[in-house]
């Protein structure tokens, strides 16, 4: 392994004045560490955030609910009321990773997680990310890959358990930079590929997330996800929805996709099916199918087109009525 | 002829491990575990093409790194690689991540030569990548077709599994002075690894090797010798005059240390009126990897009246196949049950009828099983739910499909070669020595277990000395023969130990030594039982001489057999808009003759259940075709079962003490599989023609249909 410097960061401004230059930041370590023991990635230093304070817990502040970035995903799971308020979140979590995994990693590592591909995670295959020219997983074994912008130059899935049901409910994430900090909807925070295909996100090299903002609880929301195995595994597909219900008839909604996408997807045209409608197993099965036009999947995972459908279905009636079946 | 005692206190009881709270603990110490003052790491260089030339090779500047110690070239400039991760230089350096970098500092030029990684491109490709099939050919097939009252043909198959061993391969070398190698190493065969280390030092004169294996973390029949890693180690040891240890890497072990080949095979098969298999033809491919066959039984326990079968073996850029728990019964059963189950649906018959009546009365080999397998079947069904099971794809509506499947399977089982020494001590205290291994299935238990039953003590008062080649040669455990052989040989010698003791106690009592009997602790006169003496005055008659006695199992023929019949029956739900399945139940029942230890019999049951269930459901070696590199070669994207992906696995033992001892290792993960294959049809409606069954494959076939 290439010899790096580690530096504990105890400041925001600290943090992001140490990183980019090829210092990068450290969370929970539960992939980045990985892709250095596969000397995937070597970078001259690491800045650890967990030792930054004020990122480390979860408030409501003015109706909302703030999370630093540093807050582990089993802090999330078990923050009393999240899988009332959040159910969206909150499903997407159970099960993301391992139990040791979720005591681990954090809030802000989940987000800006590195590609969940067999061909990035390991040196030597071509692969954009790495400089190569083209993208080995088109070509090759693409089982678990997009359906979705399959076009671009990766067909990557972003391996957030989290962020569909953070783009579902409509999340902000705070962004702290050495010169200050913003705050943007999370819609704006992923990049495809072919907006530059080394990144995964809007961050500088020295920016990071501090905080992921949730709006007040309004609406009603779940996750759906297909699985392979029951646990400790990736989801093959994801959907979470937000649903804003008015006597039962949907005047506003979010569906989002994961593991289908280089980045979370918002499938605007299933949210259209739904406004105005009550939601009704008809209803659901429509949206599903909304959610999937355009959908381009590659020789080996035609299924996940078919998985996704159903992912999304069945999302919208746990959402409106607790249950799928 | 000897025999087991008909009364017997310990054998047979439920008896937890001796080490199962030292292994909960995280305290007993693995060849993983054993860091030696001055212990050096080694890492081995390997092929990163899966077919090459080395066309240079630059060891000096890896060499002159810092912290590296010695380095022991495997391959020569010349040499052919014949698939990513065939080994090329080991190194031994002072950290692990300091011989991992050292590796990757050897300067090599790579002729890179066209590759051949799945069974397509071998038949594709033809020539030395396909060996021609041999034929089997029992009566007229095609005439048997013609008068065949149904027939079905079909396509079925597994890929390429690993033994994923939890322990990788390897182990740690201790050079004492010029002559004494010491190995503490992840093996099924301490005798086997101490053998081969010797010869490959056999110009060193008056050689001394022990390899210790106390305990060790799975081996699935991959671990039977020191391996190239193992020989790697040693030298590298040698030169830098230091320990050194050297245990592969998790992606080393997906890709160097052995496989179960892949097998696919079409077949047709054809029934007569009264539902006998009359007509089997069956023509087979399967890798196992680029220079060992992949052949297997099929037809599988069931004998057609005609049979034609033909099987080739297709050479591949990858690593070579292993002895896997029940080389070749897995794959002979997954395809031949499925074969079974469609002809029974076309015939309309029930799936255990059908086969019953076609379970060859007597077979080559073992004349017992057909009683057996009806025992186990009726049970099985029974236990399972059998009478709920609805015609193929007739389950319920609504997404979610429930069905049920089963499987048969069978193996030998014999006692393995194996000797012990029995030693008991004036102080009362027993050891008893054997060059046996526990690989898990708690052979460490089972020595003073056997040791107790025959010396009337209590297993606590044994002291089981194994896992060491210092010790009486015992065979490598694999082929199910560890449990025979072991138990055979710990048997006779205790009772040539006891034989000696009872000489010294007749004297003191003045009774004959035959009429002595050793139980409760103590040494009875059986026409006289107010005249005893317990365990430790019986032992302190032996004065300053204790009582040191040999066996080999040879001596306790007619104390086990082999042949065994297993029964498997899935419960699975298949969600059909998912493409998930996930276990219900899944009922084992087995028998091993004489269960010697129940409760770990029954964890190895399951523990072969596991298995199955993975290679029915989750296990899948996947190859990269443009560059012949496993694209998974991890824990993560290579997957296995979680608790939560087991359901209920459910053990029935059926009892035979008078068969003796048989093994019970590879049998329980046999059917599992073809039983899991058959729910999963039985639920869905439509067949998902190869392992692993995965979302993709579920909804594919479903798409199809």
């Amino acid at each position: 392994m290439k010899p790096f410097k580690y530096s504990a960061a105890t400041s925001v401004t600290g943090a992001c004045n140490m990183l980019g230059g090829g210092s990068v930041a450290l969370a929970g370590g539960t992939n980045l560490l990985n892709l250095m023991k596969e000397y995937v990635l070597q970078p001259a230093a690491l800045v650890d955030l967990k030792t930054i304070e004020g990122a480390s817990s979860i408030e409501a502040k003015d109706g909302r609910l703030e999370i630093g970035a540093n807050v582990t995903l089993a802090r999330i799971l078990s923050n009393k009321g999240m899988d009332t308020a959040y159910p969206a979140l909150h499903q997407a979590l159970r099960d993301a990773g391992t139990p040791q995994v979720r005591n681990r990693a954090t809030i802000g590592g989940n987000l800006c997680c590195r590609p969940a591909c067999w061909y990035f995670a390991q040196e030597g295959f071509d692969c954009a990310k790495h400089g190569g020219t083209g993208c080995a997983a088109k070509s090759g074994e693409n089982e678990f890959h997009a359906v979705f912008e399959t076009d671009g130059p990766c067909v990557m899935v972003h391996p957030s358990s989290a962020a569909p049901a953070l783009l579902a409910l409509g999340a902000r994430i705070r962004v702290a930079g050495p010169t200050g900090w913003r705050e943007l909807a999370i819609d704006d925070f992923f990049t495809l590929p072919s907006a530059g295909v080394t990144k995964e996100n809007v961050l500088a090299d020295n920016e990071i997330v501090t905080h992921v903002v949730l709006p007040s609880r309004a609406a009603t929301s779940a996750t759906y996800e297909v699985r392979p195995k029951a646990a400790s595994d990736w989801a093959v597909s994801a959907a979470s929805v937000n649903l804003d219900l008015d006597g039962g008839v949907c005047k506003r909604a979010r569906v989002c996709l994961g593991a289908v996408s280089p980045i979370p997807r918002r499938a605007s045209a299933a949210e259209a099916v739904l406004v105005g409608r009550r939601i009704t197993p008809a209803v659901a099965e429509a949206v599903g199918a909304a959610a999937v036009k355009g959908a381009k999947p590659l020789p080996q995972n035609a299924y996940k087109v078919a998985a996704t459908k159903t992912a999304v279905k069945r999302a919208v009636l746990v959402a409106a009525t607790g249950k799928w079946q | 002829m000897p025999s087991w005692p008909k009364e017997r206190n310990v054998i047979g009881a439920k008896i937890p491990r001796v080490d199962g709270a030292l292994k909960a603990a995280g305290r007993a110490k693995y060849s993983y575990d054993r860091n030696l003052p001055g212990l050096l790491h080694g890492k081995i260089l390997r092929s990163p093409h899966a077919h090459a030339k080395i066309g240079a090779l630059d060891l000096a500047g890896a060499a002159s790194l810092p912290g590296v110690r010695s380095v022991h070239p495997i391959k020569a400039v010349g040499d052919e690689l014949q698939y990513v991760g065939d080994e090329i230089v080991a190194i031994a350096a002072e950290s692990e991540e300091l011989a991992r970098d050292a590796v990757r500092a050897i300067a090599v030029e790579y002729e890179v030569l066209a590759h051949i990684v799945t069974e397509e491109q071998a038949l594709a490709a033809g020539g030395d990548h396909v060996k021609p099939g041999r034929v089997t050919e029992k009566g007229e097939v095609a005439k048997a077709f013609e008068g065949a009252e149904a027939t079905i043909e079909g396509t079925y198959g597994a890929n390429v599994v690993t033994h994923v061993c939890l322990e990788t391969h390897g182990l740690v070398a201790h050079w004492i002075g010029e002559d004494e190698l010491v190995v503490y190493a992840s093996t099924q065969a301490v005798h086997s690894v101490a053998g081969g280390l010797r010869r490959h030092f056999e110009a060193i004169p008056n050689l001394k090797v022990t390899c210790n294996t106390p305990f060790m973390g799975g081996g699935f029949g991959a671990k039977f010798s020191a391996g190239v890693e193992g020989i790697a180690a040693a030298e590298l040891a040698r030169k830098a005059k230091r320990p050194v240890k050297l245990m592969l890497e998790r992606d080393e072990e997906h890709l160097c240390a052995g496989n179960r080949p892949s097998a696919y095979a079409k077949v047709k098969a054809g029934v007569d009126k009264q539902g006998r298999l009359v007509a089997f033809e069956a023509d087979s491919i399967g890798t196992g990897g680029h220079s060992r066959g992949a052949n297997f039984p099929l037809p599988y326990i069931y004998a057609p009246t005609s049979v034609k079968r033909t099987h080739r073996d297709l050479r591949t850029n990858a690593g070579d196949a292993r002895a896997m728990r029940a080389p070749g019964h897995p794959q002979g059963a997954l395809i031949m049950e499925q074969v079974m189950d469609d002809l029974a649906d076309e015939l309309g018959m029930d799936p255990i009828a059908f086969r019953l009546a076609n379970l060859p009365e007597t077979n080559n080999t073992f004349r017992t099983l057909k009683p057996i397998y009806t025992r186990q079947l009726g049970l099985g069904a029974e236990r399972v739910g059998w009478q709920r099971r609805v015609p193929r794809g007739k389950s319920s509506s609504g997404p979610i499909r429930r069905g049920l499947g089963l499987g048969l399977g069978t193996w030998g089982g014999r006692a393995g070669s194996s000797q012990a020494t029995c030693s008991i001590y004036p102080s009362g205290q027993v050891e008893v020595r054997c060059g046996t291994q526990d690989i898990g299935p708690g052979t460490s238990t089972l020595v003073p277990m056997v040791a107790a039953e025959i010396l009337g003590l209590d297993p606590g008062q044994v002291t089981g000395l194994i896992g060491s080649s210092a010790y009486p040669s015992s065979g490598g455990s694999g082929g199910s023969t560890t449990c025979g052989g072991v138990s055979l040989a710990v048997a006779m010698s205790c009772r040539k130990a006891l034989d000696g003791l009872k000489e010294r106690v007749a004297g003191a009592l003045g009774v004959e030594a035959d009429d002595l009997r050793a139980r409760g602790g103590r040494i009875v006169a059986a026409s006289a039982p107010q005249s005893a003496l317990t365990w430790k005055q019986a032992c302190a008659l032996l004065g300053l001489d204790p009582i040191s006695e040999s066996a080999s199992k040879n001596e306790g023929r007619g104390m086990s057999s082999q042949g065994v019949g297993g029964a498997q029956f899935a419960d699975v739900s298949v969600d059909t808009e998912t493409g998930e399945v996930r276990m219900n139940k899944l009922v084992a029942v087995a028998d091993c003759g004489l269960v010697m230890n129940r409760l770990l019999c029954e964890s190895q049951v399951i523990g072969g259940v596991v298995g199955g269930i993975n290679y029915a459901l989750f296990e899948d070696r996947r190859m990269d075709t443009v560059t012949g590199r496993q694209v998974n070669a991890d824990m993560e994207w290579y997957k296995i079962a979680s608790h939560s992906d087991l359901g209920n696995i459910e053990v029935h033992l059926l009892d035979y003490p008078e068969r003796g001892t048989i093994g019970i290792g590879e049998p329980p993960t046999i059917p599992t599989a073809a039983a899991v294959a058959n729910a999963v049809c039985n639920a869905i409606g439509v067949r998902v023609a190869t392992l692993p069954i995965t979302p993709r494959k579920v909804l594919d076939a479903l798409a199809k249909a």
